[in-house]
């Protein structure tokens, strides 16, 4: 079935057709439709799932533990100053091993206040032990929230799904709305197996631990978020052939034969295919990567897709004050691993912060300031500011 | 990615699922709690060695056969005891601090008249030993060591000069306190344990002491004090004129003394308060005349409230100094008196003015204290002015011999009697079993601040578990009075006074079976364990069980952590810290 | 049989054992005797929620535990939505008849969970919520809490600056979110707070229950008085024992034969060593007056 949705309904949908049994969510700008549209669809009986009302985003995500905790499929979304509040709750999540999942539309921090697209919310994120699954369009929103749960549950880690404000949260696209019972083939119940409150088995979760096991605990997230590249891999490849839609955590385009290589995530992915198309056309040796994956982050992969190559310009949505964009830190840190002829020189740039948007145009300067200078001016550049 | 080779043995998350068992917490400790069975101060001072908490227990529970039998492994006459013992338990009772005494002497006639109505017995081990013992005098002394040393399994014979058995019980004692029936009922208990009763027979003049010193084993004399005390004035012949032994005597033996319309009683004692109140049972008016005031009176508090209710008058700070009329007493001359320094009782001294004045009278019934005959007891008796040298379990200096009751330096009341009865058989049998009586074996096993000696605990049979015996004594203080709610208690209810005036019917009413269960509920049962389970409750280690063996709880020192809780919350004061070493 | 206790009829409590021995409370600690006599009246299935606070250290570091009903450690402010959630995958599950418990310390309640707890409330999610509250943050080391009480010396408020304000009424605070059943207890009392945590299980709906819980180390109480201690805040009113349904129906449960001054109960304990007698004075006028207020709804609606 064919329709027309937003990119915060292409969540809504994703999430009941993924039988997501609780719900337990804080209105907020721009993520608000989302939990709208699953309101609604609690009410028309579309979607059999308990929704939880919170006070805050901190309370959802707790809920969402305590329900995971309880044995349930369980869904909340959020962005930006949610997404902060959430924080503690993000590492709690992963350290009680509650497979939640998230859709956090992304959303630039205040102060100032925006509402619009920035991803340091997200970014923010990265050591909370998420995984982090970035969309392009709507069409991979609804399919990634679907593999979200499967991945998540699969691995007992929570997983986010991540789209930009207003570029997808309220922009319609016609989208394929998968059979149910598809659905439901390829995601069964879920079975929390032993780790949950089982009223039956008097068992304490969460104890304090001692120096002397402490790191045990931590090191099976790491295990576990390695694992994660295999079984992301595996999801993705199964939802291809069941949906014949295929995703990957590093998906080049038009990059096999470039010298310059784009790094893009989200939306930006969507406008540099056409400005790799217009640059092409004009004979620029230009190709771009697009990364779905932050965490866990999909080393060998992007050493594979990267190798060689002359020039790679990061486009990064995010910062790091004193630092760089988060991207181009990554970028940089699994490119060091390539022996020196084989290494290409990153070019980091920090564009369209607080929605300020990322054309053909903007993409076009990256290319040409990349192509131009020999080396980097600056560990960072920054796109279309007027510095004061 | 290789992280270690090492296998690690721990869950996706940190779940708990060993019990903390392990985890034994009782090395956290400097002190400990520790389940001690301390004496009441009701059992401490009682003169015949009752376990008055252990009874209270039982008949707050409506096990009043238990409680019998418990009072009877003590004291073989709960139901005159229950009637004639002045009961200081009650002045000393915890509750007094709480709010009213716990009326213990009426439980202990309910539960005495219950063993009495049920003809309760008591039966005797067999078989019997071949040791005999002579009992002298079947008075409350006599009786009481008849009784347990036939329990201890020793044939026991007794003598008595009187026609029928209990002494001053008997004929000392008017019936409007202890009915003859109650008396006989309880005696009687003996002859069916098998004592051998040889009744109007005197030793010294019937048998000699020596062809009993021959005889027997061993001896016990309980002769008691038959002689009154002389008032030491002139016209002590004159008609009219008794002194109490003989008058409440006569009265015991249903004879109608001839006495006036008008009695002067001389004296402040149990015998004069009781010859007073017999005096108005005849109809006469009567007067008591003593050297000093109220609060010098060695009668009991009670006894001179009810003798005032009768009509009885007292006269104060007056000394008789002589006699008036001619053949038969028509007045006293007194001396007013007044009160100086204490004596050696504690009390302030009569001291004459010189200052007399009369009173009129056709009766006059002396009654200044009672002491024993000295040609009753055996020329080889060692005595001071008839009080018999004994050692503080009653034996003499003629070692086959033992002493109780009214000879033997200790108050004359049945219950000291009965007590003096009791560490006498415990002696006695000692001996016949060949134990030395040194002098410090007393306080091995006794109670009390009389030397009582509580048999029960002496075995370590009580009622309340005895896996810590202490000697201590518990106060108030020691308690946690917040778990034992203020509640009055039953009041003692009394004949009217005209009913009572009629004859000799008894004065007290007994209680109802509910006013019995009341009272000994309201007993703190200071000092024992009642299994009320506080500090079980309490217990934030929840290690305090109750015993899976027997009686009470045990406390895990595995993990008690030393916390004391329990101690500070157990009711009744059956528990203590200990520092640990 | 009567009862040995004269007071108390201890037969009456159940003798099921949710809380083992080996926990790692402080001698004499209230909360965790308190632990055992609630889960005792709540019986099984019960889940807990236990945010940060002392409870987080007292059963037991992993993977140890001395409670025998399955617990959720969480997150400190969060007791109020974990219940939420928990309660609503049972229901999901169709296990409506667990009851789901959340045990949280004063800080836990009054000072960062209030905004959670207030949010359950509101939606009158069915949990039971239980404050055990020793009236300062314990755990950490006696800093002063919004439920430490006035004059009350903590590590954070010496005693040259002891705290100068009332201890929140988090009692109000609830009955003003109007939810079926609210009740004040504490071990001293057992058998009244057993009770209470009977009925709560018998209710629907959000039910907040406030223990007093005695800390001997905070309090500068001797560890053998962490009973007593709290037997003297009902006696003297500080902690009056009562209970309420839908905010309309106020019942004191105990009621003592004999009001103590809040004399006794102060100078009992170490943190309030330093308060002058009119201080005392006026503390005394303090809880009379509050009591007034309760006592004139316990009339209304006895």
């Amino acid at each position: 079935m064919r329709k027309v949705l937003t990119g915060n309904q292409a969540v809504a949908y994703g999430a009941m057709l993924s039988d997501v049994q609780v719900v337990a969510a804080y209105p907020i700008t721009p993520q608000t439709t989302i939990i709208e549209e699953l309101a609604d669809m609690q009410a028309e009986g579309l979607a059999d799932l308990d929704y939880i009302r919170v006070e805050s985003e901190h309370s959802a995500m707790a809920a969402c533990i305590g329900a995971s905790m309880g044995g349930v499929r369980t869904f909340t979304a959020t962005c930006g100053q949610g997404l902060f509040l959430m924080h503690e709750m993000l590492h709690y999540a992963t350290g009680a091993r509650t497979p939640v999942v998230l859709a956090n539309v992304n959303r630039a921090i205040a102060a100032p206040w925006s509402i619009w697209s920035d991803q340091t919310d997200s970014v923010s994120q990265r050591e909370t032990g998420w995984i982090q699954l970035y969309c392009e369009g709507n069409q991979e929103v609804l399919d990634t929230t679907i593999m979200a749960f499967k991945i998540a549950e699969s691995l007992r880690l929570p997983a986010m799904v991540i789209l930009d404000a207003f570029f997808l949260s309220h922009t319609s696209e016609p989208i394929e709305i998968p059979d149910i019972e598809a659905v439901r083939d390829f995601l069964p119940p879920y079975d929390p197996g032993d780790l949950w409150l089982d009223p039956d088995n008097p068992r304490t979760f969460g104890s304090l631990c001692m120096p002397d096991t402490y790191m045990e605990f931590r090191w099976q997230i790491q295990r576990d978020m390695e694992r994660a590249k295999q079984v992301i891999d595996e999801v993705q490849d199964d939802f291809g052939r069941v949906f014949g839609r295929n995703y990957r955590q590093v998906e080049g385009y038009r990059s096999d034969d470039a010298d310059v290589v784009m790094v893009v995530s989200g939306t930006v992915a969507s406008t540099g295919r056409d400005a790799i198309d217009f640059l092409r056309a004009r004979g620029e040796g230009v190709g771009m990567v697009k990364i779905k994956t932050l965490r866990p982050f999909p080393r060998q992969e992007l050493v594979a897709a990267l190798r060689g190559k002359k020039k790679v310009a990061v486009i990064d949505r995010n910062f790091s004050p004193g630092a760089t964009g988060v991207w181009a830190q990554e970028i940089r840190s699994a490119l060091y691993e390539l022996p020196e002829d084989e290494r290409p020189i990153i070019y980091g740039y920090i564009a369209g912060l607080g929605g300020r948007d990322i054309s053909i145009k903007t993409i076009e300067e990256i290319y040409q300031k990349t192509r131009e200078a020999d080396q980097p001016d600056d560990v960072d550049i920054w796109i279309g500011v007027n510095y004061v | 990615m290789k992280y270690t080779d090492r296998q690690v043995h721990v869950p996706l998350c940190s779940v708990s699922t060993t019990s903390s068992l392990v985890n034994k917490t009782g090395t956290w400790k400097s002190a400990q709690p520790l389940f001690i069975d301390r004496v009441s101060p009701c059992n401490q001072q009682c003169p015949a060695g009752e376990d008055i908490t252990g009874y209270m227990y039982l008949v707050g529970q409506g096990r009043y056969e238990e409680a019998w039998r418990l009072i009877m492994e003590e004291n073989p006459f709960p139901a005159i005891m229950g009637r004639v013992c002045f009961h200081t338990c009650e002045e000393r009772c915890n509750r007094t601090e709480h709010d009213d005494a716990v009326s213990i002497h009426m439980v202990e006639r309910f539960i005495g008249d219950y063993g009495l109505a049920n003809s309760l017995r008591i039966t005797v081990p067999g078989p019997e030993r071949k040791e005999r013992v002579a009992i002298v005098g079947a008075g409350p002394a006599g009786l009481t060591a008849a009784y347990h040393l036939r329990k201890m399994g020793n044939g026991v014979s007794i003598f008595d000069s009187n026609q029928k058995p209990g002494g001053m019980m008997r004929y000392g004692i008017p019936s409007y306190r202890l009915p003859k029936e109650v008396l006989d009922g309880e005696i009687s208990r003996l002859d069916e344990m098998g004592v051998e009763f040889k009744i109007a027979v005197k030793v010294g003049k019937d048998v000699t002491w020596d062809s009993l010193d021959n005889e027997f084993e061993a001896v016990f004399m309980g002769i008691g004090a038959w002689e009154e005390t002389s008032l030491g004035i002139e016209g002590l012949n004159k008609k009219g004129i008794y002194n109490a032994l003989e008058f409440l005597e006569d009265i015991n033996l249903g004879k109608e003394p001839k006495i006036g319309k008008r009695i002067a009683v001389i004296g402040g004692g149990n015998s004069a308060i009781d010859c007073a109140r017999v005096s108005r049972r005849l109809g006469a008016e009567a007067t008591i005349v003593y050297r000093r005031s109220e609060a010098e009176m060695p009668a009991h508090t009670e006894e001179i409230e009810m003798a005032r209710e009768e009509g009885v008058r007292f006269l104060f700070l007056a000394s008789p100094k002589a006699i008036y009329g001619e053949e038969t007493v028509a007045g006293v001359k007194l001396e007013k008196m007044a009160l100086g320094e204490m004596d050696d009782s504690g009390r302030r001294r009569p001291v004459p003015t010189g200052e007399t004045f009369d009173i009129d009278c056709d009766g006059m019934i002396t009654a200044i204290g009672e002491a024993t005959r000295v040609g009753d007891l055996p020329p080889f008796t060692s005595h001071r002015g008839g009080v018999v040298e004994a050692d503080r379990m009653g034996q003499t200096t003629h070692l086959r011999f033992f002493a109780g009751g009214d000879i033997i330096d200790i108050p004359h009341t049945v219950t000291h009697a009965i007590g003096s009865g009791k560490r006498a058989a415990v002696a006695i049998d000692r001996f016949l079993r060949g134990i030395e009586n040194d002098k410090d074996s007393p306080d091995q096993f006794t109670w009390g601040e009389s030397g009582t000696i509580n048999l029960a605990w002496l075995k370590g049979t009580s009622l309340f578990c005895r896996r810590n015996p202490s000697l201590e004594v518990v106060d108030y203080t020691d308690m946690n009075p917040f778990y034992f709610d203020c509640l009055p208690g039953v009041k003692t209810k009394r004949i009217p006074v005209d009913e009572r005036l009629k004859g000799f019917q008894e004065v007290s009413e007994p209680f109802s079976e509910e006013e019995v269960i009341s009272e000994a509920r309201r007993c703190f049962n200071c000092g024992s364990c009642t299994e009320c389970g506080n500090c079980c409750i309490f217990c934030p280690e929840n290690s305090i069980k109750r015993d899976p063996d027997g009686y009470g709880y045990v406390a895990d020192m595995d993990f008690c952590k030393g916390c004391g809780i329990c101690v500070n919350e157990c009711p009744r004061g059956a528990m203590t810290m200990k520092l640990m070493e | 049989m009567y009862s040995l206790n004269q007071r108390f009829n201890n037969q009456d409590i159940p003798e099921d054992e949710f809380m083992a021995s080996g926990n790692s409370a402080c001698a004499g600690c209230a909360a965790s005797l308190s632990m055992g006599l609630a889960l005792k009246g709540l019986g099984k299935p019960t889940v807990l929620v236990i945010p940060a606070c002392c409870f987080t250290i007292i059963p037991g570091a992993w993977p140890l535990t001395a409670l025998d009903v399955p617990v959720f450690q969480a997150a400190f402010e969060t007791t109020g939505s974990t219940l939420s959630g928990i309660k609503a995958a049972y229901r999901k599950r169709g296990m409506d008849d667990v009851c789901v418990v959340g045990w949280a310390g004063d800080g836990g309640t009054f000072d960062i969970g209030i905004q959670a707890l207030s949010a359950t409330a509101e939606r009158n999610d069915d949990v039971v919520y239980v404050c055990y509250d020793n009236e300062a943050y314990m755990n950490t080391g006696i800093q002063r809490s919004g439920g430490t009480p006035m004059g009350a010396w903590t590590t954070t408020t010496p005693v040259k600056d002891p705290k100068s304000e009332p201890k929140k009424d988090i009692d109000e605070i609830m009955i003003a979110h109007r939810i079926p059943y609210l009740a004040t207890a504490t071990a001293a009392y057992p058998h009244d707070m057993i009770a209470k945590f009977k009925k709560a299980r018998s209710i629907k709906g959000t039910r907040f229950i406030h223990l007093l819980s005695a800390c001997p180390t905070g309090w500068r109480v001797p560890e053998n008085l962490s009973i007593e201690v709290m037997r003297l805040a009902v006696l003297s009113n500080i902690f009056p024992l009562f209970e309420v349904e839908n905010a309309e129906i106020f019942r004191q449960t105990v009621i003592p034969d004999e009001v103590i001054p809040v004399e006794r109960y102060l100078r009992l304990q170490g943190r309030f060593r330093h308060l002058t007698d009119e201080a005392v004075k006026e503390y005394q006028k303090m809880v009379d007056d509050r009591f007034e207020r309760l006592r004139k709804r316990f009339e209304i609606t006895e």
